[in-house]
Order: structure tokens, then C-alpha cells, then sequence
């Protein structure tokens, strides 16, 4: 899982950058903390089943291939 | 590093789409007003030297993507330090076209969908090419600027047929002198579109003939310039400066302003599909960047492992990156350029070029000497 | 053995093949609404919006139908199921009562009378649903408002049905409830019911003509107004514009709507369509008492300006959002003030008290409505987002002197 581990240090150093990005086009601390997360606080059921498909997608695949090894194996 | 090859045509085909990609769409170099169309002229001009520099850096490292290089250049830690930079600033811009695209279809076509369900359909398709490799976005590439050049043919055909073009809507030239001009060029259209070819250091090595790199360049840069400075002038022309200024999309208007012999009419269609086109590639090859630079920084054998993860990365970016699209378009005209596109596209490359030809200068030298 | 499979075969056929109590479509008259009255007797008069089959089927063709597409029968009764009877005196088919779709309460009635029973013959019938739309008839009487044919829509039912549906997703102002909620809401001590109204503008009686729908302007036409508020099973209060819209949004109803916000002298100078919202209401229990917080959040796109704002600078947008979100608060408060003012719980939060702490609801239940509400805190807080600002950033006139 050394790709996910890549993945959330990329994500969380953008989220950083855009954070900064929100301070210097002039806004506050914390309306910008606010404005990087007020996007996900509006969503729709279907828009909550599709978010969290897509996020735990490659675990269940990954999850699969796994039993798949060990069963040819086995 | 994956083994393909792509032709220099392919190369050539996938600058042009990725250039004209988001630049077609959207408004830029307004604050040059009427003469908005000669600051692209110009900023494609300064993107020449960019192109030399890069070819330049280039050629000190045949064969290897811009990731590898920096190691070698840099030393391996601080090489691979910036490295990561770079798959940063790759990743960012790609949830920056991903996020106009998605805006872009909200505001004109599907105002009661979720950004998040149109970002995230669009992205699995970008990850699919992704995944598939360099040589299938060229090829897609080579089969869809057929599409896009009709269009844009056909556009330019029936703009100039049912006589919308004003050309004193152009006038005055050069209102406040030449002066305002070249600063928007050297502040905006440089590095939007044009300086973000420096992600196609990533694909150069995928070149069959590596010595055509600076020909295909600079013939991109040229026709996607000229492209976007005759669009620009038919936008202005048809519907004014203050119109184009104040809309996020002016050749959506334009386009819906085409009426001819009562059926050619309500074309926005044309606007669709050079914006999902465009955006397509501009997408893909960000996120192609990405992943093979993530991996090479990383050393993860396999780039294809990571074209889901970072996908997804570059979607929740795409959300996260701002409240609004106000912000978005404020942080992109005003910050953007000057913090970000400046160091990562002249800055760092002309930094990187210095060192390099000291380098290579002195292990030449050593070599002679032995 | 053959035999005797092929006996049973037999009789299956003769038995089983569902002819017990046929009805042919030739016997049975559509109905596809129905109006509760109460005349001056005291007893119940039902007016009965029978379909016309023939007539929607060659309106659609071409040329439009010279009959109305609806015929209308009435009948009275002590109850709906005499009522249901006495109509049958006057029609020459068998009512049928599937179709039903909208059920329609005169004023007077839900006034005076009450609702409390009168659902009891149609929840136990098989043949009505109890997702049949109820509606409440204001200023006029019940059966006018199944008599007057609509305009668009063929059939007089479906388009109030349509009209209510649009006016609860365009407007926010209006909520379609359905027997069963209304049920729901008359049973428990911890809610009470709300109903969206309709109301006749113009002359019922050439209303009821098919040359009112021949001409561009309808003669009467039929117009949701107001949600009336229930306690006890009667009608008490009616709710309209901001009260009815701040009532809609504490009930999480609202689907879209628009907002609009003073700015700065200009009246309504900004205008926000909300996409889609969030509506979260949390219990605490504080020494006994119950605090309801609620918590909406909201988004969506700027559709109109009449103010010379610059929409391409988001500060302008956050202030925009600030001021949409207080006013969106003082709408929902003085909507709960309202409905404290009456007495009555239309928002159901007794039944979430019940759910959440049932041990004590059991001691507040018997005097919620009439103590326990009224006092009740209620917190309330808005987030309004704005996404996208439409095609353009400033309007035209930004550059007018």
C-alpha cells in the first residue's frame, strides 16, 4: 500500500497549497479551512454512494485479487 | 519508465489538443481588453524561449523524463526533492482543468448535477488512458484532432459566413500603447496556455526521433497560439470586450450567437465537444506526468498502480481547490501565474539548465582530458 | 396418475383463472379525485371527478376534444362510505376507486369539523391508496376545485398534482403530503400535520366550461396558496410566503427555491437559486428539557443581479453567502415562533424527542403541544454556499455611471 501512503501525502500537501492559495487571494484562516471542506458538506445520496465507491473501489479489488493468490496457492 | 514510442506526429498532435485545450474556453489576457488577442500572439512569442530552454535541458539528458534527469542534475536527494515538486504542481493543474471542466458542464448543460458525480465520471476515463499508457492518449489524440479541427474549421467558416464579425469591435488598437500588452503577456498568456508544455518533458523520451523535439515545439506552440489568437479576435469581434471580459465561457456565447439560413442555429454543441475534447487531454497529460513522475520519485516499478490513487487524488482535489468558482477563477488569474507557473516553468528550468551546462561542460572536459 | 394431474388441471383452469368478480372496463367509471365538502346539514358532500375516457384518447389525436375531459357526480352522506353509496344512485358504472389521486378537504370542514376521522374509510379500503396527495381547498369550496378543468394538463387532477410538485421544487413555499403522512401526523402526540392549499382565481362556474380551456386565458384557474396548519385535526393558522418557505425549510422539504437578499437599498438585488441542501436537527436534553439545534446547509448558483456587484471577486460572494445565511435564519426562527405562537408542532421534533429519549417524553407527552413546545429552544444555523455565479462574473450595467 506504498501507493496509497503516496497518494494521501500528495493530497494533503495540495489541500495545504490550497489553503495558502485561499490566504493570499485575501481570505481568513479559517474561512479558508472552511471553503476547503464546505464543498463535501452538501451532498446528495446518490452523490454519497458514488463518493464512496469510488474511494473504496481499490480495496475491494485489491481485496479480491488477494484471496484469488492465495487460493491458486492453496 | 514504460516502453512505448510515439511519433513525432502524435507528439505534435497531443500539444496542439493540449494547448488549446482550457485556453479555447476560456477568457484570457482580458486585462489587455481589445488587444487581448495580441497578448496571446506575444505570449506565444516569450513561449519560444521557454521551448529552447527545454529542448536545451533536454538535450543534456537524452532519453530520460524530466524526474530522472533532476536526480542526476541535482544530486539524488534534492533531485528527487524537487522531483516530487513537480508531480505536485502536475497533480494541481490537472484538478485545475478538472475542475473548469466540470463548472463548464454545470453551468451550461447539467446545472442540477453534483460537480462531484460529472469530476468523478470524467476522471475514470482519464485514469483508463492513464492506465493504458502514453502511446493510447497519443493515439487518441491522432484519431479526435481530426474532430476538433473540423470543428474549429467549420466554427471559423460559419462565424465569418453569417457576417458576425465586427472587426471595429478590435479597435483601437494598442489603446494605451504597447506597454500594458506585453505585461499581460509576460504576467498571463506565457504560462497559460503555452508554458505548460514543460510537462511534456515527461513524454519526450517517448519520442521515436528525438531530434525533432525542437521543430515539433515550436510548430505546436506557433499553430496553437495562432488558433487562440483568431479565436480571441472572433470572440471580441462578435460579441465586444465587455462581454468577453464578463463571461466565464465567450465562445459559448459566440457560438450561440451563429444563426444561419434558419437551421444552423443553437450549435452549442460545438462548444461541448471542443470542451470535452480539450479538456480531455489536458487532463490526461497532467495526470500521466503525474503518475510516471510520482513513480520515478518514488521508484515504484509498476506507474499503472498509481493511476487510480492519484486519480482520485487529482478528483477530490478538484473539489477541494476552492468554495466557488470565483475563487477558483481569482486564484487562477491572479496568483496562479505569477507564484506558481512562473518558478516551476521559467524559473527552475532556467536554474536547472545553468547548472546542467556547467556539469556536463566540466565531465566533458575531464573526459577529454583522459 | 395422468388423470388425475389432468383433472386437477381442469379445475385450476375453471377455478382459479380470477373471474370471481370481474369488472369490465365498460362498467366502471375512473375516478381521479375527490372533494370532501360538508353542506349545511351537517352531512358530507363528496364530489366525485370521474375520467371520460374516450375523450382524453381523441383530445390527444388532434382537433381536441369537444367534451370535457372530466365529468363530475356529487352525493352526500352521514359517512364517506354512505356517500360513496348514494353516488352510486347517480352513475350508470361502478365507481372505481384505484386511481384515485388527489383528495381534496373543503376549509370549512378542516375548520370547523375537524380531520381526525374522516381518513378512516380510505385507509381500510384495499381499492384507494394511501399515497393519494391531499390538498385543502381555500376561499372556495372543495368540490369548485375538481369541477375546474386545468389548462396543459388534460386531466384537472394530475395538473394540480404537477402544480403542487413544480410550486414545491421551484417555489419552496408549497409541501405535497399524501394520506398516510397526514395520518402519521394526527396520530402522534409529538406532531401535527401541514397541507399545502389550493385556490380559485375567476368564475368557477365558467370554469367548469371546455371553452375556459379553449382560450389562452383560463377563465378560473386553479393556484397552490398557502400551507394550513393543523392542531388537534383542525385547521387553525395559514402560512404563506417567507412563514410558509422558513416552515418548508425546517421540515427539510425544500428541494429548490430561490433566495433573494436586499442589498444595499435595492429590494431583492440578489437572487440565488439553492440546488441542493442539508437539513441536520439534533436533540439535547439540558436538565429535562429538550434543545433542538438545527443545522441547514445549503448551495447554489447566482442567477440574478440588480446591483452593480463584481461577482468575479469572492470576497463579494462570502458576504453574499453571510447575509443569504441570516436571513435564511430569521426566516426559519420566526417560521418556529409561529408555530409556538399556535401551539403545535407541525416540525415533528416531540416525535424525535420521542425516539431519542423516549424515558422522557413519557413525563412532557401529555402537555407538548400546549406547554412543552411553546418553550422550547431552538438553535438554529444556516451555511449558504454559492458554487457557480451562471455565465458571466459582473452584470452589463457594472460600468454604469
Amino acid at each position: 500500500m506504498d501507493v496509497l501512503g503516496i497518494s494521501v501525502l500528495i493530497l494533503l500537501l495540495l489541500i495545504g497549497l490550497s489553503l495558502v492559495l485561499d490566504l493570499m487571494v485575501g481570505l481568513h484562516f479559517r474561512t479558508s479551512v472552511i471553503h476547503v471542506f464546505n464543498p463535501f458538506l452538501v451532498m446528495e445520496v446518490p452523490e454519497l454512494i458514488i463518493f464512496f465507491f469510488l474511494m473504496i473501489a481499490p480495496f475491494v479489488y485489491w481485496f479480491i485479487k488477494k484471496i484469488r493468490k492465495s487460493r491458486g496457492q492453496g | 519508465m514504460e516502453k512505448a514510442k510515439i511519433s513525432s506526429y502524435q507528439l505534435f498532435v497531443l500539444m496542439v489538443l493540449f494547448q488549446l485545450g482550457s485556453a479555447l474556453l476560456v477568457p484570457i489576457g482580458m486585462e489587455a481588453k481589445q488587444d487581448a488577442w495580441l497578448a496571446i500572439l506575444m505570449g506565444m512569442t516569450a513561449a519560444f524561449i521557454l521551448m529552447y530552454i527545454y529542448d536545451g535541458l533536454y538535450r543534456y539528458n537524452e532519453g530520460k523524463p524530466l524526474t530522472e534527469f533532476l536526480k542526476d542534475i541535482l544530486g539524488n536527494f534534492l533531485g528527487r526533492f524537487v522531483a516530487f515538486l513537480y508531480v505536485l504542481y502536475f497533480v494541481y493543474l490537472a484538478a485545475r482543468v478538472l475542475r473548469d471542466l466540470g463548472v463548464a458542464l454545470l453551468t451550461f448543460a447539467y446545472p442540477f448535477t453534483p460537480l462531484f458525480v460529472v469530476n468523478g465520471i470524467f476522471i475514470l476515463v482519464v485514469i483508463y488512458t492513464v492506465y493504458k499508457g502514453v502511446e493510447v492518449i497519443a493515439r487518441t489524440g491522432e484519431l479526435l484532432v481530426v474532430l476538433e479541427f473540423l470543428l474549429a474549421v467549420t466554427f471559423i467558416i460559419l462565424i465569418v459566413v453569417s457576417g458576425l464579425i465586427q472587426v471595429s469591435n478590435l479597435k483601437p488598437v494598442l489603446e494605451e500603447g504597447v506597454l500594458p500588452v506585453i505585461k499581460v503577456a509576460l504576467k498571463e498568456t506565457v504560462y497559460f496556455p503555452f508554458g505548460e508544455v514543460i510537462v511534456f518533458l515527461m513524454i519526450f523520451p517517448y519520442l521515436k526521433q528525438p531530434e525533432k523535439i525542437k521543430k515539433v515545439g515550436i510548430g505546436s506552440i506557433a499553430l496553437s497560439g495562432i488558433f487562440l489568437s483568431l479565436f480571441m479576435a472572433i470572440n471580441i469581434s462578435v460579441i465586444g470586450i465587455n462581454l468577453t471580459a464578463r463571461s466565464h465561457y465567450p465562445l459559448l456565447t459566440v457560438i450561440q450567437s451563429i444563426e444561419l439560413t434558419g437551421f444552423l442555429e443553437r450549435l452549442d454543441i460545438y462548444f461541448l465537444v471542443l470542451l470535452v475534447i480539450g479538456m480531455f487531454f489536458k487532463i490526461s497529460v497532467f495526470a500521466y506526468a503525474a503518475v510516471t513522475g510520482a513513480a520515478s520519485v518514488f521508484s515504484i516499478k509498476k506507474p499503472s498502480r498509481l493511476a487510480y490513487p492519484i486519480g482520485m487524488v487529482i478528483l477530490l482535489l478538484s473539489i477541494v481547490i476552492a468554495s466557488n468558482y470565483s475563487e477558483h477563477i481569482s486564484e487562477g488569474v491572479n496568483i496562479v501565474p505569477l507564484y506558481i507557473h512562473l518558478p516551476f516553468q521559467v524559473i527552475m528550468p532556467l536554474f536547472l539548465l545553468v547548472i546542467a551546462s556547467f556539469k556536463y561542460k566540466k565531465k566533458s572536459k575531464t573526459a577529454d582530458e583522459k | 396418475m395422468n388423470r388425475t394431474i389432468f383433472f386437477l388441471i381442469v379445475i385450476g383452469t375453471i377455478l382459479l383463472s380470477g373471474c370471481w368478480n370481474k369488472r369490465e372496463l365498460t362498467d366502471i367509471a375512473v375516478v381521479s379525485a375527490l372533494a370532501i365538502d360538508k353542506n349545511e346539514e351537517g352531512k358530507y358532500v363528496g364530489t366525485f371527478q370521474v375520467i371520460n375516457a374516450g375523450n382524453i384518447a381523441s383530445g390527444e389525436q388532434g382537433g381536441g376534444g369537444e367534451n370535457a375531459p372530466i365529468r363530475v357526480f356529487s352525493a352526500t352522506g352521514e359517512s364517506l362510505i354512505q356517500m360513496s353509496r348514494n353516488a352510486a344512485a347517480k352513475m350508470p358504472r361502478q365507481l372505481f376507486y384505484e386511481h384515485v389521486k388527489l383528495l381534496v378537504i373543503s376549509e370549512e370542514l378542516a375548520k370547523n369539523e375537524g380531520i381526525n376521522t374522516i381518513f378512516d374509510s380510505l385507509d381500510r379500503s384495499p381499492n384507494f391508496r394511501i399515497t393519494t396527495r391531499v390538498v385543502l381547498a381555500r376561499d372556495t369550496e372543495a368540490a369548485n376545485v375538481v369541477k375546474v378543468l386545468t389548462a396543459i394538463e388534460k386531466l384537472p387532477s394530475e395538473g394540480i398534482i404537477k402544480t403542487l410538485k413544480s410550486a414545491e421544487t421551484m417555489q419552496g413555499e408549497t409541501v405535497t403530503v399524501d394520506i398516510h403522512a397526514i395520518m402519521n401526523a394526527l396520530r402522534s402526540p409529538g406532531k401535527e400535520p401541514v397541507i399545502s392549499a389550493f385556490t380559485l382565481k375567476g368564475d368557477e362556474k365558467s370554469g367548469e366550461r371546455i371553452q375556459s380551456i379553449q382560450s389562452t386565458t383560463l377563465d378560473a384557474n386553479l393556484q397552490a396558496k398557502g400551507i394550513g396548519v393543523f392542531k388537534e385535526g383542525k385547521l387553525i393558522d395559514w402560512l404563506e410566503d417567507d412563514a410558509a418557505s422558513g416552515t418548508v425549510w425546517a421540515l427539510n422539504k425544500i428541494q429548490r427555491t430561490v433566495m433573494t437578499l436586499d442589498w444595499e437599498n435595492e429590494i431583492d438585488a440578489v437572487a440565488l437559486e439553492v440546488i441542493r441542501q442539508n437539513t441536520g436537527v439534533t436533540i439535547e436534553m439540558i436538565s429535562g428539557k429538550p434543545k433542538i439545534s438545527i443545522e441547514i446547509r445549503a448551495e447554489g448558483d447566482i442567477r440574478e443581479v440588480k446591483n452593480q456587484l463584481d461577482l468575479s471577486h469572492p470576497n463579494i460572494l462570502m458576504n453574499i453567502e453571510k447575509k443569504l445565511g441570516k436571513k435564511l435564519k430569521t426566516e426559519i426562527e420566526d417560521a418556529i415562533l409561529r408555530a409556538q405562537e399556535n401551539k403545535s408542532d407541525i416540525f415533528g421534533f416531540g416525535e424525535m424527542v420521542y425516539q431519542d429519549y423516549p424515558e422522557e417524553w413519557k413525563k412532557i407527552k401529555a402537555d407538548w403541544q400546549d406547554v412543552h413546545f411553546p418553550e422550547l429552544k431552538v438553535d438554529v444555523k444556516t451555511d449558504i454556499f454559492v458554487r457557480q455565479t451562471g455565465l458571466r462574473n459582473k452584470p452589463y450595467f457594472s460600468d454604469f455611471e
